[in-house]
């Protein structure tokens, strides 16, 4: 991992596949906390935007032998030493890592629509914008001023709710303090998850709970052998879980 | 007229030309264009700063204050005018408006912003004012001894008015003080 | 002077050069770059403060605490789980999270409506006000008191002051006729009434159970209190120690419930209280059972235990559920050796009530462990200690209609023991075999589109002689009523949240309006004062109240006056960790502050309900658990022995099994609601693509029974059984049992928004209904189907 290990910041994620129940409220709080648009059929998976993708995986085998696993996924903000895929591959300086959060950021504005970020990302974590997004008059009303809204044309993708780390810090300064409690900052999927399968922290900080749960024997990460180093880890005690974890997505 | 003379003549003749062209260009863009590009647009109702402070002696954190959650309330609510504007209290023209027009039918003032940025734009008041102890007049007018609130002028092209910082101005103050540029520091 | 071409070439040329010399070519072109990042015509949303409001979920019976973010106080913009509520512990689940589509849907309803049409035609609703509409009412009520039996209600809640307020208004205009949607609590009442002489609903100490096993429950795919489960299981699998919770799910189809167990046991749908005996026999054969328990407090054990020798032995279960016999052993032996142990019961989501013999077989499994009304075991809910309101006031009309038969026939002499017998009313009223004149009421439910059989539903509502809804939404039955009186939403609205379904502790939830009612809605519990009071008379009479608020706070007046209880104020708190009988100490001093910290975290708690003592337990003749229960012959019913014991008694799926060579079996699951409202755009967006495709729903079928018919991965098909015909597509997996099609529910709505009108087709349209001869009970679990490719 790149960053400054002593002090530094990584934001990263763990997720228990085993404890997720396959719910998908993690997703479903995204989008209202994320101003995602909806469209009347979302059918054509291509196109829908889901910034937290639920998988489906099976482990193949016959009735009744079968078994099936959700498993979310959201943008796995690669630590990627020097650059993650996406950013290396952006003609307009719309999407960078931030240095001091790990965070991989997207601005829309000043996103041109070419969508080499999307072809370059492994983990089709990024979405286009087909069509100018519209939500019915009166549902105008539900979205929040904390994420601006998008236009067509242009990309977008999961911030790890960044806008709550912000406020977060605004909280954090009026109080006096340059530094955040553990717990301070959680994105909308891991506040949401009823089986608390998902947990949020610095990587770097040894006492954190998302520490110490990415060097649990059974934690992995999706398609670690390209080496985009994801600061989203998984945990599964099952095998097929582990195996299939790095093909199906 | 001999030929040479024609030949002098429309020279001097094209190149007044030239400095007629030069000076309308210049008289265009220079005072033309300002004018074309920016509408002026007047406050709904005239708010006296200076009034409020020595007669009503509010403060300016009456008004413009932190949130407890670290939020910058930024320009008051209706709800603080009604505190004492239930009723009309003096004798102004601008206050008895603000009762009939706005505190009666329990409508929001629609103040026209001095210094509004884009909704992609979250400029953290907390961080500059209290952790940075930048002086509100660094960016926003003096407004102390306001007596009229200015017009705002406001550029038909990008819908700004014509006082808002630009990014390099962030950019290059955030670099100067080794603070982080990433984008999303400001931009989500 | 000529104007030559020189010279006008200058005249440009100073031109271009002033221009590029002043700002206006490099202003243009920086404002146009800012232009185009100017996004005007996509919504901007106003920005202020934010707080936060806490209140209680009311989407479904499950109780979660929710925090809602408004910004000015104005826009709901966000809804999380409020972590100092217990039952969710800070947890949401998807459609709780996605309940602003609800408060700001386009298919809300603006203000009381009158059909002035054809019934279903939505351009012949004509708004009315609120004093038309309960004008209209009032005089039609009045008139039609002569018969007093005309009036029912059909209420979607089971439990709560509204849903009382409701029974109350029919008690004291004098009709008996109250029904709630059919659900598994009807078996379990039932069958906690007979076996143990009360028929209070059931609760689990799952946070201390160190096995669960679930007969056909979708206990992570919302059985019961769905936070509360998933809370629970996240909490099961926290455990690291060796002594950690095993999960066993018994059923059918690999859902997810039956992947994420630690065991799962496939049965054939249907048999899975067959499974039970089965266990159950081990247990006592093997003596495995806790002998001081069944030896006792137990009566009619013998009796069982003859049953379970001669019909149950692993070898019959094993031909009935077709599990193998060793699994079967193992399985039992595992139940009965790890303490505590559960059994769960409630098909799917437990909306559908089953025979009540599969009931009293999981039941059995319980008491033979030792597991009833222990820590970790199966116990009833406590009862919460609201204070009462005054006795109805009864005039000679409503005391003759407290003596009039139901119109379900519950509680006369074909079905002595039930309290309702909602299909017996559908049917009656369909066959127009009930009373001309009838008036409908259809609060917080939408039985037109959620009733297994739903057309039946449909043509008993052309029966009745007016239909009035209380829906906040413009929902299937909604469309089809004459009279609507539009309630707020949830978030807009006060309301008690009694103790969710499943829980072992007593939870109190208040729900708090967050922000004014968005529409001219009227609180149904304020709409029945209004009416009551119009009435007048002993109508009047039984609702002295002012408004809805004042007759709340009159119950929860109740809480205050216990010496135990808690306001959740902090997050964390596990009331199961406390222990059951355990005192808790007030943090409030009186009633008034007992209400303000209601109002503010929206939940009280307590555990001071101890764990019945043996002597108090059972109310039954004998005053002990009875495996025979002798309640049934008391009020009746006749047969042989095996009629009062626990059984396995299939109510055969309808139609040849040569005609219909496949089995039919509906699945709920977290991704579509099956409550009252449709799933909201979020839900549905989430979706797989061999769920929902365009507007084609898909059933499940295993590969091997696809390959039979001929059909591959998307195919179309033709899905019939005796009572209709949907067309879907099929997605093959090997989740499905061969000879098996899952079908999911909660798709195939006509009504709502166009986000979830004609998507899929709803199963309750091909869904046959049986009832148990006795009780009444429908089973729908099981359907004949044949499949062909269109």
């Amino acid at each position: 991992m790149s960053g400054n290990k002593a002090n530094g910041i990584r934001y990263g994620m763990v997720i228990d596949v085993d404890k997720c129940t396959g719910c998908m409220a993690c997703s479903v709080a995204c989008q209202q906390e994320n101003n995602v648009s909806f469209r009347e059929d979302e059918t054509n998976k291509l196109r829908s935007i889901t910034w937290l993708e639920v998988y489906s995986l099976d482990n193949g085998k016959s009735y009744p032998e079968h078994r099936q696993a959700y498993l979310p996924r959201p943008c796995l903000h690669c630590d990627t030493p020097p650059y993650p895929p996406c950013t290396f591959v952006c003609p307009v300086n719309a999407t960078q890592r931030d240095e001091e959060t790990g965070l991989v950021n997207h601005i829309p504005v000043r996103c041109i629509g070419c969508r080499y970020c999307i072809s370059a990302c492994s983990y089709h974590a990024r979405y286009f914008n087909w069509w100018d997004p519209k939500w019915p008059k009166p549902m105008e009303e539900m979205l929040t001023p904390d994420v601006s809204t998008r236009m067509r044309g242009v990309v977008e993708k999961c911030t790890m709710c960044v806008h709550r780390l912000q406020l977060a810090k605004e909280k954090a300064f009026i109080e006096g303090r340059r530094e955040l409690h553990e717990g301070e900052y959680v994105p909308a999927c891991v506040e949401a998850c009823p089986a608390k399968a998902m947990t949020f922290g610095n990587l770097f900080d040894s006492h954190s709970e998302v520490a110490k749960l990415a060097k649990s024997p059974h934690a992995f990460r999706l398609l670690e052998r390209l080496g985009t180093e994801p600061k989203v880890y998984y945990l599964s005690t099952q095998d097929w879980i582990r195996k299939l974890s790095d093909n199906v997505i | 007229m001999t030929e040479e003379n024609k030949k002098h003549d429309s020279g001097l003749l094209g190149w007044l030309l030239f400095v007629v062209g030069f000076a309308g260009a210049l008289f265009v863009g220079w005072v033309v264009f300002p004018q074309l590009l920016y509408t002026t647009e007047y406050q709904p109702i005239n708010y006296n700063h200076q009034i409020h402070q020595e007669e009503a002696g509010l403060s300016c954190e009456d008004c413009h204050y932190f949130r407890e959650d670290g939020t910058y309330a930024g320009k008051p609510m209706l709800s603080a005018c009604v505190e004492c504007h239930g009723e009309v209290q003096g004798e102004t023209e601008d206050e008895e408006r603000l009762v009939s027009e706005f505190v009666e039918p329990e409508k929001e003032i629609p103040w026209v912003s001095y210094t509004r940025q884009p909704d992609n734009v979250f400029f953290s008041h907390v961080a500059h004012v209290k952790m940075a102890e930048m002086a509100c007049s660094v960016c926003h007018r003096d407004v102390e001894n306001e007596i009229k609130a200015p017009p705002v002028k406001i550029n038909r092209l990008t819908g700004y008015p014509i006082e808002i910082m630009k990014m390099h101005v962030c950019e290059d103050c955030h670099a100067r003080e080794n603070v982080s540029n990433s984008c999303d520091t400001c931009h989500h | 002077m000529k104007l030559d071409r020189r010279a006008f070439v200058k005249l440009i040329a100073g031109g271009v050069g002033g221009t590029l010399l002043s700002p206006l070519p490099w202003k243009l072109a920086d404002d146009t770059a800012i232009w185009t990042q100017n996004w005007f015509w996509r919504p901007s949303p106003e920005r202020g403060g934010a707080s936060t409001v806490n209140t209680v979920c009311q989407l479904c019976p499950g109780g979660c605490g929710i925090s809602v973010r408004l910004i000015n106080d104005r826009n709901a913009v966000n809804i999380d789980g409020n972590p100092t509520h217990p039952v969710n512990q800070g947890g949401i689940c998807p459609l709780g999270a996605a309940g602003l589509q609800f408060l700001y849907g386009p298919s809300r309803i603006e203000t009381p409506l009158q059909q002035t049409g054809k019934r279903g035609d939505l351009k012949t609703f004509k708004p009315i006000s609120w004093d038309e509409a309960l004008q209209i009412l009032a005089s039609q009520l009045q008139k039609m008191r002569q018969q007093t039996t005309g009036l029912v209600c059909v209420s979607g809640k089971s439990e709560g002051t509204v849903p009382e307020l409701f029974s109350r208004f029919l008690q004291a205009y004098g009709s008996p006729n109250y029904l709630t949607m059919p659900a598994a609590a009807d078996a379990q009442a039932l069958g906690s009434l007979v076996s143990q002489g009360t028929s209070s609903p059931i609760g689990y100490d799952l946070e201390n159970a160190k096995m669960v096993m679930s007969f056909g429950c979708s206990y992570i795919e919302g059985w019961t209190a769905p936070s509360r489960m998933m809370a629970a299981f996240g909490g099961w699998r926290s455990q690291t120690n060796r002594s950690r919770t095993r999960t066993v799910q018994v059923e059918a189809r690999g859902s997810l419930s039956a992947s994420k167990a630690d065991e799962w046991v496939a049965v054939v749908p249907g048999t899975e209280a067959a499974l039970a005996l089965g266990l159950a026999q081990v247990i006592v054969s093997e003596g495995l059972y806790d002998r001081s328990f069944i030896g006792q407090h137990t009566h009619g054990f013998e009796e069982f235990r003859s049953l379970l020798r001669r019909d149950y032995t692993p070898e019959k279960v094993a031909g009935i559920t077709q599990v193998d016999k060793s699994k079967i052993v193992a399985l039992a032996r595992d139940f009965a050796r790890t303490k505590p142990a559960v059994a769960l019961h409630g098909l799917g989501q437990g909306r559908m009530p089953g025979s009540v013999y599969d009931f009293l077989a999981v039941q059995s499994l319980n008491a033979l462990v030792g597991s009833l009304h222990q820590a970790g075991g199966m116990s009833r809910k406590p009862q919460l200690p609201l204070a009462p309101w005054p006795e109805v006031v009864l005039d000679a009309t409503s005391l003759r209609g407290k003596s009039a038969p139901r119109v379900d026939g519950a509680g006369g002499s074909q079905f002595p023991l039930s309290t309702q017998v909602f299909y017996n009313f559908v049917n009656k009223a369909k066959e127009g075999r009930v009373q001309p004149g009838v008036m409908l009421w259809v609060y917080e439910a939408n039985p037109v589109h959620n009733l297994a059989d739903a057309q039946s539903f449909t043509a008993a509502l052309e029966k009745m002689e007016t239909v009035v809804s209380f829906s906040s939404f413009m929902d299937e039955t909604t469309q089809l009523a004459d009279l609507v009186l539009p309630g707020p939403t949830y978030l807009e609205r006060l309301e008690d949240v009694p103790t969710p379904p499943g829980l072992q502790y007593r939870v109190f939830g208040l729900s708090n309006p967050v922000l004014n009612p968005r529409f001219e809605t009227r609180h149904p519990g304020d709409v029945l004062i209004q009416l009551a009071k119009s009435l007048g008379g002993s109508v009047a009479a039984s609702f002295p109240w002012s408004d809805y608020e004042a007759a709340l706070r009159e119950r929860v007046k109740g809480l205050a006056n216990v010496p135990s209880g808690r306001v959740a104020d902090e997050p964390g708190i596990e009331p199961w960790n406390v222990g059951l009988g355990q005192n808790l100490e007030p943090n409030y001093g009186s009633f008034d502050e007992l209400w303000e910290k209601l109002t503010e975290y929206g939940c009280w708690f307590d555990t001071s309900e101890p764990m019945p003592s043996w002597d108090s337990a059972f109310k039954t003749p004998t005053g002990k658990f009875e495996f025979f229960c002798q309640k049934m012959r008391q009020v009746g019913i006749e047969g042989s022995i095996v009629t009062y014991l626990p059984h396995y008694a299939p109510v055969e799926p309808a139609g040849d099994t040569n005609t219909y060579p496949l089995v039919l079996v509906p699945y709920e699951s977290m991704a579509i609601t099956n409550g009252p409202v449709a799933n909201p755009p979020f839900m549905t967006k989430l979706l797989f693509d061999f769920q929902l495709k365009g507007n084609d729903s898909f059933v499940e079928i295993n590969p091997e029974t696809a390959g039979r018919a001929g059909l591959r991965e998307g195919d179309r098909v033709e899905l019939q059984t005796e009572r209709g015909t949907v067309k879907v597509r099929v997605h093959l997996t090997q989740a499905a049992r061969p000879g098996v099609v899952f079908i999911p529910t909660g798709l195939g709505h006509t009504a709502f928004d166009s986000f979830i009108k004609g998507k899929g087709v709803n199963a309750n349209e091909i869904l046959v209904v049986r009832q148990e001869q006795i009780t009444g009970l429908a089973t729908w679990w099981d359907t004949r189907v044949k499949i062909s490719k269109i």
